[in-house]
């Protein structure tokens, strides 16, 4: 219950976030997290919530939030066959695969709802939000408190 | 084993995907319940935090610094926004009068009326691929889709996604914005069209042989229905004739500062107001009237 209260006050500074600096997602991060800690419900309710958050916000048809969060899982599924994904240089490939990802997905959503795509700008916040992610995400698992991870859900 | 699991559940979530965007996008569902929840849940999130930000700063202004002055500073103010847009819609009417007087019969544009707005927040999240502004007023307010958005200088751009109390505004910048336009003194109309932020706007098919000049002031010309005709919305900066091209290139700035812009004002048209309380005769006739093709 109080990890849930936690996860809250998590979404409202980093929507804060978003409004400070436009195009980076500051909630992938925490879905890592969760991602990694295996809180199965929290990942479907959070998947949920804040792809309704992102696409309502956001100006692309509904379905860019449920590829862009369903990717971050695809990536931890995929990348714990090869490597340790509890690390942080596993925080940095998926910041890193998620920067490359944000220009590709918003071309072909752009491209489905026939809308003008600008390839400087996208490519930029690719940049950042490969930048943030490995640096929030430290940031959250250091402030995350530990009697929260075993925390029955 | 266990490959052939991850495979069936790619492609099992694929599957629903598809569907989903399918169902979506002829359905529009998704869309508005995102709208609906997502920009609640942000506009609830942001606003309170601007609410008090702003009443402090105000308590600070009001009765730190010079208290009768800045009160009397901020009631001009406001006046002067009032004014401004008073001189403008004065300044149209005066010049449409004129070019319809020796018309016996004018149809009254439909009216308008203004409902001020708070913008919360600018183009946000990993998704946001118009240049847009979050507003504090939603289907509530009765603010829908294509709503015309608009400050006291010009027009700022228009509704695309109505939440419940807060709503979803594109800026006339963006380059997928399209506003029928035409020239204050010159009459000529032109399509604008956004080019990104920062960026010029451009003026698309104005005929090679339209007298604009630089400094014209662009008006909506209401040809698309979207804003009544005759706000202000641009600048003409530049005008080039090509030797190729059947129209001339023109460039113009919007009137109003798209970044640092707090307020906006929303239009509503203003539906007529029918007789209720008149008699059933009345009412038949107008109704047998009403039912009667325009022309015949």
């Amino acid at each position: 219950m109080y990890s849930a209260f936690w996860w809250a006050c998590f979404s409202f500074a980093a929507i804060w976030a978003q409004k400070i600096v436009p195009g980076v997602d500051f909630l992938a991060p925490g879905l890592l997290l969760c991602v990694q800690m295996e809180k199965k419900y929290y990942i479907i309710w959070m998947i949920v919530i804040w792809s309704l958050i992102q696409d309502g916000i956001g100006g692309l048809p509904f379905g860019y939030s449920v590829l862009w969060y369903a990717s971050i899982i695809v990536f931890y599924r995929g990348g714990a066959m090869f490597f340790d994904v509890q690390s942080v240089m596993f925080a940095l490939l998926c910041g890193g695969l998620l920067g490359a990802l944000h220009p590709f997905l918003t071309a072909m959503m752009s491209m489905l709802a026939d809308m003008v795509w600008v390839p400087d700008r996208y490519i930029f916040e690719g940049v950042l939000q490969a930048l943030i992610f490995p640096v929030e995400w430290l940031l959250l698992k250091y402030i995350y408190p530990q009697r929260f991870e075993h925390e029955p859900v | 084993m266990k490959l052939k699991r991850a495979a069936i559940a790619v492609i099992i979530g694929l599957f629903v995907y598809l569907s989903l965007y399918s169902w979506n996008l002829r359905s529009g569902q998704l869309d508005r319940l995102a709208g609906y929840t997502g920009l609640e849940i942000v506009k609830w999130v942001l606003w309170p935090c601007e609410y008090v930000y702003d009443r402090s700063v105000a308590f600070m202004d009001k009765y730190v610094y010079l208290v009768g002055l800045k009160q009397l500073n901020d009631q001009l103010s406001s006046q002067n926004g009032l004014m401004r847009l008073e001189i403008m819609k004065l300044r149209e009417k005066a010049s449409e009068a004129e070019r319809y007087q020796h018309l016996l019969e004018i149809k009254p544009l439909p009216d308008w009326k203004t409902n001020g707005a708070r913008v919360i927040a600018h183009r946000m999240g990993p998704s946001a691929a118009l240049d847009s502004v979050i507003i504090n007023k939603g289907a509530v307010s009765g603010v829908g889709a294509d709503t015309p958005v608009m400050t006291p200088l010009g027009v700022l751009g228009r509704v695309v996604e109505p939440g419940l109390s807060a709503a979803k505004a594109m800026l006339l910048t963006d380059r997928n914005s399209r506003i029928s336009v035409r020239g204050q003194i010159h009459r000529s109309t032109g399509l604008l069209v956004g080019d990104g932020a920062g960026e010029p706007l451009s003026v698309k098919y104005m005929k090679l042989n339209a007298p604009v000049t630089e400094g014209e002031i662009l008006v909506t010309s209401g040809l698309a229905g979207l804003f009544p005709p005759g706000l202000p919305v641009a600048k003409v900066t530049s005008v080039e004739r090509s030797d190729i091209s059947l129209f001339l290139s023109v460039e113009a700035v919007p009137l109003v500062d798209m970044e640092n812009i707090e307020d906006v004002l929303l239009l509503h048209r203003v539906m007529p107001v029918t007789n209720s309380t008149a008699g059933n005769g009345n009412s038949t006739v107008q109704s047998v009237n009403s039912t009667i093709p325009e022309g015949s």
